[in-house]
C-alpha cells in the first residue's frame, strides 16, 4: 500500500533526532545490541498506527505509549516526541507525509489530506502486522493450534466471518426458542377452543357440525367452510356489536365445569395413579444406581451445552468450537451414556403423558376459576388456582427431568387426587341456579365464545407459525453459512500452504527439496504440520532446527500477507527475524525476497553484519540502503558509521586528552571500514573459522587490494595504450602510497611501537599524527563526489572495473 | 581520487521506476461472504434475504444482531 521514502524521528524511544532516507527502497539497520534498531521499528509503527506494540499487550502492565514514547528526557514533552514519515502510493500515484506526535497520537497530520490518502493511512493503521518480530514469528509457528488459529485469522482478517457467524447461530438458536415456546400457548389456546365448541378435537367438520347447529337455532346461514377469516358469529347481531357477553353463560360455565370435572376425574383415576408410581419407581430405580445417576446428570449437561452453545464457544468452559465439530464433539461423548439414555427415554415418554393430563387440568381449572367471581354470590376459587399452579410446577419439573429427587416427589405428590370438590361443588350450585338460558341465548352465547375461543387460537397459531418460518429460515441461512465459509476458508488455507511451502522449498532447497506442508483447520484451530526429511509430518517445533523454524516462521509470514494484500504488499518490516538461521540460508532468504517480492520494500533490521553484507551482496540492499549504528547513548541516541560523526567525535577526545577513548574509536571504526574496504574490493583476508578479524587481519589486506587494483588498472590502461589514463592512476598511485606510509599500516608486524594495540597509551601530540593519517588515508578511499568507497565490479569472477557509484572514477581493469 | 577516467562509463542509477501494483482487493473476508450471499441468491426463497444480509453487511458493514436479524426477517428486529 505504502513504500517509504524517509523517516525523521524526534525526541522519540532512544531517539534524539535521526534522520533515514529510505529512498522507498529496501534498506537495513544494523548494529550490536542496544544500538538503537528498534527504535526505528518502534518509530515506523507508531508513525502509521498510533501503538508500538512493544508497549501494549501481555507482560507489559504499566506501559504506555504517552508515557514511554517520548524519549526519557522528553518524557514531559510529548508533543516534541514525533515521527513522520514521507510515502509513496503506488495504487495512487501520490506521495504523502504523515506526522505523529506521541501528544496526539490518535490524530496525525496527513499532507495531503485527501480522502484517498487518508483511506491508504486508515487501512494501514488498522494492521499493525506489516512488522513481523521474533516474537510474532513464534507465535505462527510454534504456537497451540487454537491460539495459532487466532493469530492467522487476525492477521487473514477472518475475524468478520466469525462474528457473522455467531450472530447468526444466535438467531438461529433465539428463533428456536421462541418457537418451541409458542408450541404450549397453541395448544391451551386449542384446549380451550375445543371445550368452548364442546368437541373432543378440532376436526373440522365435526366442529362446524356444533357450530351450524347452533347458527340454526338462530337462523343464520350455514358455514360451510373453515377458512382463516371465518367468523363463528358471522351474521349476528349484537348489543355489544358481537363482543362476548359480559354475564356468565351457563351454557358455557356448564361445559368449562364438565371439562374441569373430567380432568380431575382423569388426575384421580387408579390408572394415572398407576402410571405415576410406574414413573416414580423407574427414576428411584436409576437413583439407586450412583454410576447411573452420573451418567444421567453428565448426559444432561452433554443435552444442556449442545442446547446453550453459541455456534462459537462451549457454554462450559469458554473454548472455540465450530458448530459442526461441537456437536460431533459431544455427540461422541454422548454414545458412552447410550444406555442410560435409552432408559432416560422410556421415563421421559411416561413423563409426557402425565404431564398432558397435567396440563389438561390445568387448562380446565384456568377456564373454570374464572367464573367465580363473576357468579352471585361469587364463589371463593382459590383452591384452584392454588392447585392451577402447582400442577404447572409440576409439569415443569417433569419437563426438566433433573434433578431426579424433584421429579420423585412430584410424582408422588400428583399421584394423590386433589380436594378440589367442594370449590367444584360451589360453582357448580352457582351455576346451576342462573336461570336456564333460551335456547337462543344458548346458541347466541356459543357462537361468541366460540368466536373468541378460535380468533385466540387463530392468533396462537399465526405467531407460532410465523415463528417457525422464522427459525426454519434462520437455520438454513446458518447451514448454508456454515458449509460455504468452511469450504471458502479450507481453499485460503490450502492456497496459504501451496505459497508457504514454495517459499520455504526455496530457501531450503539444498535439504528439504521435497518439504510439504499442512495447515488444517478444524474445531476453532490450525493444525500446521510439516514434513521432516519425508518421515511424515509433524509439527514444526518437533524434529526441525530452531534456524528452519525461524525460516518457517518468515515463510508462513509471507505467505500468508502475500495472500492477504496480494499487489498490495508494498511494506514489510522484519525486525532481526532469522537470529537462527545460518548464514547459507539467510543468503537464501536474501535471494527469495529478491525474486519473489520484488515489489514489497523490506527494513530489515539485523545485529549481524554477516546478513548485513549477505542483503547487500545479493542485492537485496543497494548502496545507501542501510544504516549502521555504532554505538548508542541516552544524550545522543543512536550513532552511525558515519564519517563526519566518527572523526568529530575522535578529535574532540583527543583535544580533551581522551587519548584511550579517542583510540577504541578509531580501531571500531577503522575495523568497520576495513570490513567494507576489503568486501568491496575483494580483498583476499586470512581465513578464520569463527569470522571474527582484528583490525590487523583486515587492513593490510584492504589495503593490498587497492594496490592490486592501481596496478591491475595501469596493466589495462596499458594495454589499451591509454597512456593519459596510465599516468593519472600512477598519479592516484602514488597520492595513496604517501597515506598508507604515514599510517604505518605496514610497520605493524614489525614494530610494536607503532602497532594500534600501542595507541591507547600514546600521549596526546603522539597520537594526533596517526588520527591525521588514517583520516587522510580513508579520505582517499572515497569519492569526493558521491562520498562513497570505491568498489569493483563484478562481486564474483573476473574483475572487470574499480569504480565509485556516481560513475565518476571508473576504472577498466579489463585488458586488451 | 577524483579524476574521471575515460568517459566515464555509465552510471549507476539508484533511481528506479517502481511498479505501481493494482488497487489492494477487498479484504479476504470480504471475498468468502460474498462468495456466500451469492450462494444464498441461488438458494430457492432466498434472494430477498441474501441482498438484503448483503446490503447490511458489505455495503453498510454492520455486524449488528438487530440489523442482522431485520434483514433475515425483513419484519421487526424482535424475535
Amino acid at each position: 500500500m505504502i513504500r517509504v521514502e524517509e523517516i525523521t524521528v524526534h525526541e522519540f524511544r532512544g531517539i534524539r533526532e535521526l534522520t533515514l532516507d529510505l529512498k522507498g527502497s529496501n534498506f537495513a539497520v544494523c548494529g550490536p545490541n542496544g544500538t538503537g534498531k528498534s527504535g526505528i521499528v518502534d518509530a515506523l509503527e507508531f508513525a502509521l498506527t498510533g501503538n508500538i506494540s512493544r508497549l501494549s499487550g501481555a507482560g507489559t502492565g504499566g506501559l504506555s505509549v504517552k508515557e514511554h514514547g517520548p524519549h526519557v528526557d522528553s518524557r514531559n514533552k510529548p508533543d516534541q516526541a514525533y515521527v513522520t514519515l514521507k510515502v509513496t502510493i503506488p495504487s495512487l500515484g501520490k506521495q504523502a507525509t504523515i506526522h505523529r506526535s506521541v501528544k496526539d497520537a490518535k490524530s496525525p497530520t496527513i499532507t495531503p489530506n485527501d480522502a484517498d490518502v487518508r483511506d491508504v493511512f486508515d487501512a494501514v493503521a488498522l494492521h499493525p502486522e506489516f512488522v513481523l518480530s521474533r516474537r510474532e514469528l513464534i507465535r505462527y509457528v510454534l504456537s497451540e493450534p487454537g491460539k495459532r488459529s487466532k493469530e492467522v485469522q487476525a492477521l487473514l482478517r477472518l475475524d468478520e466471518i466469525e462474528t457473522l457467524r455467531a450472530v447468526l447461530q444466535k438467531i438461529s438458536n433465539a428463533s428456536s426458542k421462541t418457537s418451541e415456546q409458542l408450541q404450549m400457548p397453541k395448544r391451551d389456546a386449542g384446549i380451550a377452543l375445543a371445550t368452548a365448541l364442546q368437541v373432543t378435537d378440532l376436526n373440522v367438520v365435526n366442529l362446524l357440525a356444533q357450530v351450524n347447529a347452533r347458527r340454526a337455532v338462530l337462523s343464520l346461514p350455514e358455514i360451510t367452510a373453515l377458512t382463516a377469516t371465518t367468523s363463528l358469529k358471522d351474521g349476528l347481531a349484537s348489543q355489544a356489536g358481537g363482543a362476548a357477553p359480559s354475564r356468565v353463560s351457563k351454557t358455557q360455565a356448564e361445559t368449562d365445569l364438565k371439562a374441569l370435572a373430567e380432568a380431575l376425574g382423569v388426575l384421580a383415576d387408579a390408572s394415572f395413579v398407576t402410571d405415576c408410581n410406574a414413573a416414580r419407581e423407574a427414576c428411584e430405580g436409576l437413583a439407586k444406581d450412583p454410576a447411573a445417576l452420573e451418567a444421567v446428570s453428565r448426559e444432561a449437561l452433554l443435552r444442556s451445552a449442545l442446547k446453550l452453545f453459541d455456534g462459537g464457544h462451549c457454554p462450559v468452559c469458554d473454548t472455540a468450537w465450530s458448530p459442526e465439530h461441537f456437536k460431533q464433539h459431544v455427540d461422541e461423548k454422548l454414545e458412552h451414556f447410550a444406555e442410560v439414555a435409552a432408559r432416560r427415554k422410556v421415563i421421559e415418554g411416561q413423563f409426557l403423558s402425565i404431564s398432558q393430563k397435567m396440563d389438561s387440568a390445568r387448562a380446565a381449572l384456568a377456564a373454570a376459576k374464572k367464573y367465580g367471581p363473576l357468579l352471585e354470590p361469587a364463589v371463593d376459587v382459590t383452591a384452584l388456582g392454588t392447585y392451577q399452579e402447582r400442577l404447572l410446577g409440576w409439569s415443569n419439573q417433569l419437563g426438566a427431568f433433573l434433578p431426579l429427587s424433584k421429579s420423585i416427589d412430584c410424582l408422588s405428590a400428583a399421584a394423590v387426587a386433589p380436594d378440589l370438590y367442594e370449590t367444584l361443588a360451589s360453582l357448580t350450585a352457582s351455576v346451576a341456579a342462573i336461570p336456564e338460558p333460551t335456547e337462543q341465548e344458548a346458541a347466541r352465547d356459543y357462537l361468541l365464545i366460540g368466536q373468541e375461543k378460535l380468533e385466540t387460537h387463530r392468533a396462537a397459531s399465526l405467531e407460532l407459525k410465523r415463528a417457525q418460518d422464522r427459525a426454519a429460515k434462520a437455520a438454513k441461512v446458518l447451514e448454508l453459512y456454515g458449509t460455504v465459509t468452511t469450504a471458502a476458508l479450507d481453499a485460503i488455507y490450502k492456497e496459504v500452504e501451496t505459497a508457504f511451502s514454495d517459499l520455504y522449498r526455496e530457501v531450503n532447497r539444498d535439504d528439504e527439496s521435497a518439504f510439504t506442508a499442512q495447515l488444517t483447520p478444524s474445531i476453532g484451530k490450525l493444525g500446521f504440520d510439516v514434513d521432516f526429511y519425508g518421515r511424515g509430518h509433524f509439527p514444526p517445533g518437533a524434529y526441525h532446527s530452531e534456524g528452519h523454524q525461524d525460516g518457517m516462521g518468515l515463510c508462513l509470514y509471507l505467505a500468508l500477507m502475500g495472500h492477504l494484500q496480494k499487489a498490495g504488499f508494498t511494506f514489510a518490516v522484519l525486525d532481526d527475524v532469522l537470529m537462527s538461521v545460518d548464514s547459507g540460508h539467510r543468503r537464501e532468504v536474501c535471494n527469495l525476497l529478491r525474486a519473489q517480492f520484488p515489489d514489497t520494500q523490506f527494513i530489515v533490521t539485523t545485529h549481524d553484519e554477516i546478513w548485513l553484507r549477505h542483503m547487500k551482496t545479493a542485492g537485496l540492499i543497494q548502496p545507501g540502503g542501510s544504516a549502521h549504528f555504532r554505538k548508542w547513548t541516552v544524550d545522543l541516541g543512536p550513532t552511525e558509521w558515519d564519517d563526519k560523526d566518527v572523526w568529530d567525535e575522535i578529535e574532540a577526545d583527543v583535544a580533551s586528552g581522551k587519548v584511550q577513548a579517542a583510540a577504541g574509536t578509531l580501531r571500531h571504526y577503522l575495523e568497520y571500514f576495513a570490513r567494507e574496504i576489503c568486501h568491496r574490493l575483494r580483498a583476499k583476508v586470512e581465513f578464520h573459522g569463527d569470522a571474527q578479524h582484528s583490525l590487523g587481519d583486515l587492513l593490510p589486506p584492504a589495503l593490498a587490494a587497492v594496490g592490486d587494483a592501481f596496478k591491475q588498472g595501469k596493466k589495462a590502461a596499458n594495454s589499451w595504450g591509454n597512456q593519459p589514463v596510465v599516468e593519472a592512476i600512477a598519479a592516484q598511485e602514488a597520492i595513496f602510497a604517501e597515506a598508507r606510509k604515514a599510517t604505518n599500516v605496514d610497520e605493524w608486524q614489525l614494530n610494536k611501537a607503532v602497532h594500534y594495540n600501542e595507541w591507547a597509551s600514546l600521549h596526546k601530540a603522539d597520537f594526533e599524527p596517526v588520527v591525521a593519517a588514517f583520516k587522510q588515508l580513508v579520505s582517499g578511499l572515497k569519492c569526493q563526489t558521491c562520498s562513497e568507497v570505491f568498489y569493483i565490479t563484478p562481486a564474483f569472477g573476473n574483475k572487470e572495473a574499480f569504480r565509485c557509484r556516481c560513475g565518476i572514477v571508473n576504472v577498466s581493469l579489463l585488458s586488451k | 581520487m577524483t579524476h574521471s577516467f575515460g568517459e566515464g562509463l555509465m552510471m549507476d542509477t539508484l533511481e528506479e521506476s517502481l511498479p505501481i501494483p493494482e488497487a489492494a482487493p477487498s479484504t479476504v473476508a470480504h471475498g468468502v461472504l460474498d462468495t456466500f450471499f451469492t450462494e444464498l441468491e441461488g438458494t430457492d426463497g432466498f434472494d430477498a434475504v441474501a441482498k438484503r444480509l448483503r446490503k447490511v453487511v458489505l455495503t453498510d458493514g454492520s455486524f449488528a444482531e438487530t440489523a442482522i436479524r431485520q434483514a433475515l426477517f425483513d419484519e421487526d428486529a424482535a424475535p
